[in-house]
């Protein structure tokens, strides 16, 4: 008797031990993964990557073992890029959205295998893709792409002593830049690219102030009539730098605010009747608490299932 | 007439160190200005808010905290100390390389006072004992993600140079008090805060020394 009842609940824990098995085996087989269109503007020297950040389900899959990659590339409407994942970063961070935990990750792009001084790559509404050695393809969706690939070995005409940016409902409203000639003549600034076309500095509303040393926290105490929607106009004043001088410098959000937080200013100057570019390497002016907590970037959702 | 003095003091000594505020990185910062005038930090909480406080955790209850929320998601504008500075005290010039990072350390913190202490280090700091359960019942913090992002910022500092990065942000506070009640007796009591970052915003400055 004492056997038989023995039997009965060894088998019943054995049974016991295949249904949850079976059941948490069933669950492990999808995964929920979100990727950020946050756009990126940045100048990049040989040796530098750019960090995408991936929300994954869970914090163990195959996805997240970087030799599983078999090939990476950018992709946009006209163009197709190359690159390589130079690491898969676990941030050790389980955040909870939309009452579901998912774990970051960061896919670290390499372009060294492309990198050409001077080459500019303008990828808008691109993705990055990537190809798994079961032949499983995945594409996350960036945002605007734009890169600019340079050793930011300069001239030293021009130099910054300040640089900060103005707000309005969390995008950046103006820059806030205080060059130094470092020369004896006048140097003229003939046009500044941020590397994105969302969002642009309008030269011709810049606003020259003098001996201010407090931090300028709203743009329209400066400028009132700056009107933060809208185009920048075709032709752009030029920006005389005497001396040391400091800018008020406006941007315009084309359609719609954009939250770009990280970007170049590259500078386009005449000094002595030759054009010059003098690179402000790609600047983080703020950073939000989270890429997903706030209504700032687009969170594109993605689903995988396997057996 | 020694032996009263010798008492008064250590009752002085005792009441000082359970009104410390164990200090915490925010509780440094150069400014912190609350969008609400009436809004104060712990640590400006005088005896008579404490006491005022305490009352409001005067229901005696079997065990555990009993806790008041004084202020709750209550936002705030901050300036921070410098976050970085690199000097260049040569005679030529140099490319440094700056590599920013933000730390969930920083971007969330807590402090106590009284006999609500906290214990852990780095991101695992918590409140100490079951207190720390029972403040996140009553008010809720949001999730921070401490940015390891590859962040490489090139810059050229002159001789007799020195840069420096001064970080400005938003954030809110709550804050309050608690008691421990052990069979229906007080047996503890403290002031708590939470301080979350909710955006930082950075300023580069390059200045002759």
């Amino acid at each position: 008797m004492r056997r038989t009842f023995t039997v009965i609940i060894v088998g019943f824990l054995l049974l016991s031990a295949i249904v949850i098995y079976v059941f948490t085996d069933q669950v492990d087989q999808t995964l929920q993964m979100l990727s950020i269109k946050k756009d990126y503007a940045r100048v990049l020297t040989e040796d530098e990557v750019v960090d995408i950040p991936i929300y994954i389900s869970s914090n163990e899959s195959f996805l997240t073992t970087q030799s599983n990659i078999i090939d990476a590339q950018i992709i946009s409407d006209a163009d197709e890029v190359n690159i390589d994942i130079a690491l898969i970063i676990d941030q050790n961070q389980k955040i909870t959205f939309e009452d579901k935990a998912y774990y970051l990750f960061h896919y670290r792009l390499d372009f060294s295998s492309i990198y050409t001084k001077n080459l500019k790559l303008n990828m808008p509404n691109a993705y990055l893709k990537l190809v798994y050695n079961n032949d499983d393809e995945f594409q996350f969706g960036l945002g605007h792409m734009q890169l600019l690939f340079h050793d930011l070995d300069q001239a030293t005409h021009l130099d910054f002593n300040r640089l900060y940016a103005t707000y309005y409902q969390g995008a950046i409203s103006g820059i806030v830049l205080d060059l130094e000639n470092k020369t004896s003549q006048t140097i003229e600034i003939q046009s500044i690219d941020n590397l994105n076309q969302q969002m642009n500095i309008n030269l011709s509303k810049n606003k020259v102030v003098y001996d201010l040393n407090e931090h300028i926290d709203d743009l329209h105490m400066y400028l009132p009539n700056h009107q933060i929607i809208g185009q920048v106009d075709g032709h752009q004043e030029s920006l005389m730098v005497y001396q040391d001088t400091q800018f008020i410098l406006p941007i315009n959000h084309h359609q719609t605010l954009s939250y770009l937080n990280r970007f170049p200013l590259i500078i386009n100057y005449k000094y002595n009747q030759v054009m010059y570019t003098y690179i402000i390497d790609d600047y983080k002016y703020f950073e939000p608490i989270s890429d997903l907590y706030n209504d700032y970037y687009e969170v594109e959702y993605h689903q995988y299932q396997y057996s | 007439m020694k032996k009263l003095s010798l008492i008064c003091m250590l009752v002085m000594v005792i009441f000082i160190n359970m009104n410390h505020v164990q200090a915490e990185e925010y509780t440094n910062y150069q400014e912190i200005l609350f969008e609400d005038d009436s809004v104060i930090l712990l640590k400006s909480y005088s005896s008579k808010d404490f006491k005022t406080y305490y009352k409001k955790t005067k229901r005696s209850k079997m065990f555990g905290w009993r806790i008041y929320v004084v202020h709750k998601n209550e936002p705030l504008d901050f300036i921070a100390e410098t976050k970085i500075k690199i000097y260049n005290s040569g005679t030529t010039a140099i490319t440094h390389n700056i590599e920013l990072e933000s730390e969930e350390t920083y971007k969330k913190q807590i402090s106590a006072s009284g006999e609500i202490k906290v214990k852990g280090s780095g991101s695992k700091k918590k409140f100490k004992g079951s207190v720390d359960s029972s403040i996140k019942a009553s008010v809720t913090t949001t999730s921070t993600k401490s940015s390891s992002e590859s962040y490489d910022f090139n810059i050229k500092v002159d001789p007799r140079t020195y840069v420096s990065i001064v970080i400005r942000g938003t954030g809110e506070i709550n804050n309050g008090v608690g008691s421990y009640y052990f069979f229906w007796i007080r047996t503890k009591k403290g002031g708590w805060e939470t301080f979350t970052v909710m955006t930082e915003y950075y300023e580069i400055i390059k200045e002759r020394f």
